[in-house]
């Protein structure tokens, strides 16, 4: 379980320090505050390779498709950690908690490197290293991987750790792959655990009457029967948000003392199934010990995570993110005070002014 | 920015402090109504959750609370609601005392320590001295309608203001008691620098102090 994060010189952070990391973490601010650079941060920090970089790349919209100088296409893909755009500042990402989570991540630009390999016929064949330097740092131990730059293309390096399955990033807007879902609802199944995920799932949509792993054309697919038309249907077919929300709650039961990160909980999911969303999250993460961090816009959403977690608000806290004058600022809010104030119809998302507290006549 | 908080019982409790604040001149409080007197903690919940900059340099805050008919069990309810929004370390050990916590807490009971009714009670002496004919016939109305057997000084107080304001007030007989306080057009039906509110000014004017 992550108990803090420092965040340097890290896209719009020049310097944020968190600690106090619940079990559950509820992420809120305006956009462009940091949301979702924070949730990249540690996901980066978290995985073992510079790959994982170029993913977030992709999540955030940019195309995979490059052209030009390899040298300055590496140096374009990765300049956009660099807090504003400064290729001198090494950006840093530390974790510390109670396990593997415990790393630091340093992305240095220093100076490439050729290599000629020894089987080369000519120098043609021979590989560059990129500037980029991603270097892990477990207590004293590095762990370095770079980005390969070769005639047939990128190759990213791996630091080779035995890193846990069981940390997972969902992006805002980016659909989760149908044989990712059939994958780990497999897994769940191995471990024992399908049966909870599945009535889970059906008590969320009384219309489910089972959840299978089906194939389609050659593919490994989640499929759901439909009650009343007998149907099984992939739930990539039937709805991404569905889609989605099997996709988190399969990632919490994976393997228990996970870390999932999600980036607005609250896309895809209907009003009404917030609640029952929001008490199986909650559900998922106690039962499976999982550290969630949720990000999310909505108050609906909000409302009904207050609900959901009755009177068990002390594994909860509410962080709250602003555009600081130089760079953003993080707010912890208790579990207890997020409730209550969520009950007196708060608005938790944003500081209020420090206006005239007398309210209209209207109020009255 | 104001270190201090008033947290009331309702809307009209709030305009009536704005009123009493401005008007014996005592140093500026945030007000926040909470909506009833079991949603104080609710309502100190929110004020952190929304201004939280003015939370962070809070020094006191003051729970105003009315006696009704059980000044004890009012009180020890007003303790539990700060007991759940501070801990136990902020609960005062009696009304109009400062715990030591940070920040200060303290409990303003209405009209006053250990006497029964409510803001409407507090404020009938002023009222009637505003308006001493109607006052008299607003007393014998009560006592025609036996309201003395009601055995309830805090309902007692509601309805005696209430006739008295509907007798005064043609153009707006349901007049809002936060109205009646804030509203140029009715001033004078409860005059807010009257000697009923003084012992509740000195008792604020004193929390600016500590």
């Amino acid at each position: 379980m992550l108990d803090a994060t420092w965040i340097e010189n890290f896209r719009c952070f020049r310097q944020l320090s968190i600690k106090g990391w619940a079990p559950v973490n509820v992420i809120v601010g305006e956009n462009g505050a940091g949301k979702t650079t924070l949730l990249e941060a540690m996901f980066l920090a978290m995985s073992g390779s510079p790959q994982k970089g170029l993913l977030l790349r992709q999540f955030r919209g940019n195309d995979a498709l490059f052209q030009g100088d390899p040298g300055a296409i590496v140096d374009a893909i990765y300049a956009e950690f660099f807090h504003r755009l400064d290729l001198g500042q090494s950006p840093e990402i530390k974790l510390r908690g109670k396990g593997q989570e415990n790393r630091t991540l340093k992305i240095i630009r220093g100076r490439g490197n050729v290599r000629i390999p020894r089987d080369a016929a000519t120098t043609k064949d021979a590989e560059i290293l990129s500037p980029i330097i991603f270097d892990w740092w477990t207590g004293k131990k590095r762990h370095t991987a770079g980005v390969k730059v070769t005639p047939k293309g990128f190759e990213f390096e791996n630091t080779g750790e035995q890193l846990p399955s069981n940390w997972f990033f969902y992006a805002a807007q980016t659909p989760v792959p149908a044989r990712e879902n059939a994958d780990r609802f497999a897994a769940v199944r191995r471990a024992g655990g399908a049966e909870k995920f599945v009535s889970t799932f059906k008590s969320l949509f009384d219309w489910i009457d089972d959840i299978f792993v089906d194939s389609s054309v050659g593919t490994p697919v989640l499929s759901a029967v439909d009650r009343y038309q007998r149907v099984p249907l992939p739930l990539t077919a039937v709805s991404g948000g569905i889609n989605r929300m099997a996709a988190i709650l399969l990632a919490i039961a994976l393997r228990p003392k996970g870390i999932v990160l999600v980036d607005e909980i609250e896309n895809g999911v209907f009003f009404t199934k917030h609640l029952p969303f929001a008490r199986a999250l909650l559900r998922f993460s106690r039962e499976y010990d999982c550290q969630l961090f949720l990000s999310t816009h909505s108050q609906e959403w909000l409302r009904a995570f207050a609900e959901a977690a009755e009177d068990r608000v002390a594994d909860i806290a509410l962080w709250r993110l602003s555009r600081g004058a130089k760079t953003p600022e993080m707010r912890r809010f208790t579990g207890h005070t997020f409730k209550l104030g969520i009950e007196q119809g708060a608005e938790v998302r944003r500081e209020k002014g420090d206006q005239e507290d007398v309210p209209s006549p209207s109020d009255m | 920015m104001f270190p201090r908080l008033l947290i009331c019982e309702g809307a009209e409790d709030h305009w009536f402090l704005h009123k009493l604040i401005e008007t014996w001149k005592i140093q500026r409080f945030h007000i926040q109504p909470a909506g009833g007197n079991t949603k104080f903690a609710n309502a100190i919940s929110q004020f952190e959750l929304e201004k939280t900059t003015a939370f962070n340099g809070l020094a006191d805050v003051v729970v105003v609370a009315d006696n009704n008919d059980a000044p004890g069990a009012r009180f020890d309810n007003a303790c539990a609601e700060i007991r759940k929004a501070f801990g136990a370390s902020a609960v005062p050990s009696g009304p109009q005392v400062a715990s030591k916590s940070k920040p200060r807490c303290s409990v303003l009971m209405v009209p006053w320590t250990g006497v029964e009714g409510t803001l409407e009670g507090l404020c009938v002496d002023a009222a009637k001295d505003a308006d001493k004919t109607t006052g008299a016939h607003v007393d014998a109305f009560l006592a025609t309608l036996k309201a003395e057997t009601w055995q309830s000084n805090s309902r007692f107080g509601k309805a005696w203001l209430r006739s008295n304001l509907a007798a005064r007030c043609a153009v707006d007989p349901f007049v809002p008691l936060g109205k009646a306080f804030n509203d140029k057009k009715h001033a004078g039906l409860i005059p807010i620098k009257h000697k009923s509110f003084k012992q509740i000014a000195d008792f604020l004017a004193k929390v600016e102090k500590t």
